[in-house]
């Protein structure tokens, strides 16, 4: 029999990128996301045991990226009523303007429930599909496109608040360049 | 540009430098340490978990343990009032136990189903303080199961005295609302069928209030509004608890708004008006109104209670939660 470590390597290779990246961006900066990921895959590896099915390892990888990351969202609103320990939120760049298509997004994607938040991330940059979404999330699609216009509502509002009220003021944030 | 093309835009840019350096699977699995056994390392991230997590519990407000154990003595204490309730009228169906007990005076019932109420809302509160102190403890117990620990640990004290809070929101408002309902419709009903018989003085003393034909005729109306009333603070307990899922149905939404008390106040006075003339014409003519009239009386009755006790039970689930720090009923209505 294929020893367990082997089997969930063998199951990683093909997804460990998407995964990756999906685990980035629903995180605060890049630190915080494979902070999470390598989370994940420890809870996943401890529970490999309890996956039947390889071919559902993609969605079943997802879902723990998820549950990890809700679990330190909620832990991360609750340190702000209890101030247990040290502040650990990444310094904040000193201006707008300093800040890169990506700050910019990742600032954006930080002030959404982790729920829009995460159904944004998969659907907008990962290129998933609504259902595939819906499955994930154990929702159904009407919710998840109602997460999505929600999230995008949000999206708006921030872009607005944030960087101008117009598009016309908007658009001098040169779109498209990275940090 | 227009916004959406930007925030587009910036979404591919953040989704480009999310693939930027990811590494390899070996690599990632070097770093989750499973070529080695992590037991050591599982330990040690159990073990500082669980220090925070007991560092949490002792910073913990207090709030939390008091507001899960009083909404569990306002479920259950709605809960008894309405099977009390409930008991008085199939008693008043059939008036022989209270042809035996002649003492049996609406002033005494009230008392009874006061300290009968009070008796259960405070073993509720120690069950309830039992039952939150066994959670606490299980939320920053180890075990030898490691990984299972780790699952554990993962919500917090906090998180887990919210949940519990969560989950019995529904059956808090649920209780509460029927049991109000009940006791306000019998008492209601009660006064009602006396000054039929008697003056308003003599009515919370009048020894054989049971043993008139006039209370077992109006048993049907009010066992119907007490059912209707007990099914409609279900219904209301319901759409709390799921409201915390699936966002705020715009009914819940009317109820809780500032200008539903108002009506209902002004519904009251009306019935009140009413019932008043009506209990004044029965006491001088000897004569009930039509069975369909005493119905919607009692109807809007219910109607203008529930709706005044659903505002003040929502107005004041809304303070629980603004004290432990959650506004889960801000969320929209999610239409899946």
């Amino acid at each position: 029999m294929e020893p367990s470590h082997q089997r969930f390597r063998r199951l990683l290779e093909p997804v460990h990128d998407a995964a990756r990246s999906f685990a980035r961006g629903v995180s605060r900066s890049r630190a915080d996301g494979d902070d999470l990921f390598q989370e994940a895959l420890l809870r996943a590896l401890a529970k490999l045991d309890g996956l039947r099915d390889d071919g559902a390892f993609r969605p079943w990888l997802f879902r723990v990226i998820v549950c990890v990351h809700r679990n330190r969202s909620r832990r991360a609103f609750w340190r702000r009523w209890l101030p247990l320990g040290g502040d650990e939120r990444d310094g904040a760049p000193a201006t707008d303007e300093a800040l890169g298509a990506a700050q910019r997004a990742r600032l954006a994607l930080a002030t959404l429930p982790s729920d829009q938040r995460e159904t944004i991330v998969l659907f907008e940059i990962e290129g998933w599909q609504v259902d595939e979404i819906a499955t994930l999330h154990g929702v159904s699609a009407s919710a998840v496109k109602s997460r999505l216009s929600r999230g995008r509502d949000r999206l708006r509002a921030f872009y607005t608040r944030r960087f101008g009220a117009t598009p016309a003021a908007s658009a001098a944030l040169v779109p498209g360049d990275t940090p | 540009m227009s916004m959406n093309r930007i925030i587009l835009s910036d979404l591919m840019a953040l989704g480009e430098d999310n693939r930027r350096d990811l590494g390899s699977a070996d690599q990632a699995l070097q770093r989750a340490d499973m070529y080695r056994d992590d037991r050591l390392g599982a330990e040690a991230r159990r073990d500082d978990m669980a220090k925070r997590s007991r560092s949490e519990l002792a910073l913990m407000p207090l709030v939390l343990s008091h507001i899960f154990a009083h909404r569990v003595a306002r479920a259950a204490a709605g809960a008894a009032a309405t099977v009390f309730v409930g008991f008085v009228m199939i008693a008043i169906a059939n008036p022989l136990p209270f042809r035996v007990a002649r003492w049996f005076v609406p002033g005494l019932l009230g008392v009874v189903l006061a300290v009968a109420m009070l008796a259960v809302h405070t073993v509720a509160t120690w069950i309830a303080e039992v039952v939150f102190e066994r959670r606490m403890r299980a939320a920053i117990a180890t075990s030898p199961d490691v990984h299972e620990d780790l699952d554990r640990l993962a919500a917090g004290p906090v998180d887990v005295a919210r949940q519990l809070i969560r989950r019995v929101d529904g059956w808090s408002l649920a209780g509460t609302l029927a049991g109000a309902n009940a006791a306000i419709v019998m008492f209601g009903f009660l006064v009602f069928s006396l000054v039929v018989a008697r003056e308003y003085p003599g009515a919370w003393t009048y020894a054989e209030a049971f043993a008139g034909a006039t209370l077992a005729r109006n048993v049907v109306p009010i066992c119907l509004a007490l059912v209707v009333g007990t099914a409609l603070a279900l219904l209301v307990g319901l759409a709390c608890d799921r409201q915390l899922r699936r966002g705020t149905p715009p009914w819940l939404g009317v109820l809780a708004h500032r200008i539903a008390p108002i009506i209902a106040n002004v519904v009251l006075l009306l019935v009140w008006f009413v019932g008043k003339r009506m209990a004044h014409t029965a006491h001088v003519l000897g004569t009930m109104p039509p069975l369909t009239v005493r119905l919607a009386l009692a109807g809007a009755a219910v109607t203008a209670v529930g709706v005044l006790t659903t505002w003040a039970a929502l107005w004041w689930r809304r303070r629980e939660y603004a004290r432990v720090g959650e506004r889960p009923m801000d969320r929209p209505l999610d239409l899946a």
